[in-house]
């Protein structure tokens, strides 16, 4: 099997994000390397693959199940948008994986491939500007005490 | 982060390296120079702040060269100490940079590793004038003698078995998730480095102590020390309790490389009519 020999950050977001309530929305800034990679991707025979990652979440609610998305401006007067299905993840063991004294490995990761949306990414017109535009939406809605937590949403491509 | 294990035994391979060579230059004397420049001094006392090797160098207080002859002396233990610590310690510095590099954008990688890396050293050389600070005592107190190793070796012991010692453990295996951009991106490496050394020294600092204290055998003690250190990161993080720890994981890895994975017995046939 070939192993990749590289794994490069194309872009990651700015601050912690609290998991509350219906979910939340970020930014996923881009490296000008990582702006200039994505516009050209698409033109690549072979184009890398492209993955999302949420680090260090950590909390204690085990049972909730995190949806991520991609979202995307329409093009044209509308000005709408669309959200486009990166993954989903349940976060089991998350407990434990936040336990400052016991198996602790400062939170879950967990990784999404977004490769399929790669020409997505390509068209979307506030991508030079904006960034990647992320949405993370809880299965169920959660309370405002919740205390999950996402470390940093970031993008890798490998090569 | 994304594991890449081509990355990883690239790092790992270049830190060995790294460790190594500051070993060479410790077991052979005639690379002193290179760690000490002018200021070696003539029987090789690496990290030892002895008295007699204090009293080897250093001059009346009255002499013109003295200000001169101290700070050499200085820079000899400083030297010294840096010197041990990259021997001893790059092993166990694996984990965190290559946590670093696989959570940086790729021209930040050797900035923020550097920043980690002096967080860590100066963080460990305070530690370290402590410990050098404790060696010189116990040599005042009982020169050329096994009784403050015994006593020290005795506490490392305790230490060893200690919850207080998986927690501090536990939290060297923790990473901080880092900022990806400006000078905070910079303060996070830094201030993991800094951090790092903090749990990394009060997990070790009894078993540092013990080879600084021994009046011979101390680099065999030392390559000791560094296997045991290294074998105990090896471990999982676990919940703080008194047992003890060091080459659990270290133990199975080689069983299971020399002797295979063991057969579990095969399920005893289902009875028919029974």
């Amino acid at each position: 099997m070939d192993l990749p020999q590289n794994a490069e950050q194309l872009g990651v977001s700015a601050e912690q994000l609290p998991v509350v309530g219906a979910g939340l929305r970020t930014s996923v800034r881009l490296t000008p390397a990582g702006r200039r990679y994505l516009a050209a991707a698409a033109g690549h025979a072979a184009p890398a693959q492209l993955y999302l990652t949420l680090e260090n979440v950590h909390g204690t609610r085990d049972a909730t199940v995190l949806n991520v998305y991609l979202v995307f401006s329409e093009a044209g007067e509308a000005g709408g948008e669309r959200q486009l299905p990166a993954g989903s993840a349940a976060l089991y063991g998350l407990r434990r994986a936040s336990n400052p004294q016991g198996s602790n490995r400062a939170g879950l990761t967990l990784t999404f491939d977004i490769t399929p949306l790669l020409a997505e990414l390509r068209a979307s017109p506030g991508l030079q500007n904006d960034g990647i535009r992320v949405s993370i939406i809880p299965d169920r809605p959660l309370p405002a005490t919740s205390d999950i937590v996402i470390g940093r949403v970031s993008i890798f491509r490998m090569l | 982060m994304i594991y890449n294990p081509r990355e990883y035994a690239r790092l790992r391979n270049s830190v060995l390296v790294v460790s190594l060579l500051a070993w060479l230059v410790l077991l052979r004397p005639a690379a002193a120079p290179v760690a000490y420049g002018a200021a070696a001094p003539p029987v090789m006392s690496y990290c030892s702040a002895s008295p007699a090797a204090l009293a080897l160098t250093a001059p009346a207080a009255s002499s013109p060269a003295s200000w001169t002859t101290q700070l050499t002396v200085a820079q000899s233990l400083f030297g010294g100490w840096a010197l041990m610590l990259v021997a001893m310690m790059a092993p166990l510095l694996i984990q965190p940079i290559y946590h670093i590099r696989a959570t940086s954008f790729a021209r930040r990688r050797a900035r923020s590793t550097t920043l980690f890396v002096a967080g860590y050293g100066g963080g460990w050389l305070v530690g370290g004038a402590f410990l050098l600070a404790l060696e010189l005592a116990a040599g005042l107190w009982a020169p050329e003698s096994y009784l403050p190793a015994g006593l020290v070796a005795l506490v490392a012991l305790i230490w060893q078995a200690s919850p207080a010692k998986q927690r501090y453990l536990n939290r060297c295996h923790r990473h901080r998730p880092l900022a990806a951009f400006g000078a905070e991106a910079d303060r996070d490496a830094l201030m993991m480095g800094v951090e790092h050394s903090r749990w990394c020294v009060g997990s070790c600092w009894a078993a540092m102590l013990l080879p600084m204290l021994l009046p011979h055998g101390h680099f065999a003690a030392m390559l000791g020390i560094s296997v045991l250190m290294v074998c105990e990161r090896l471990d999982p993080p676990r919940t703080p309790a008194w047992r003890w720890r060091g080459f659990g994981t270290a133990l199975r890895y080689v069983s299971l490389r020399l002797r295979g994975p063991k057969r579990s017995p095969a399920p005893a046939a289902l009875g028919v009519g029974a």
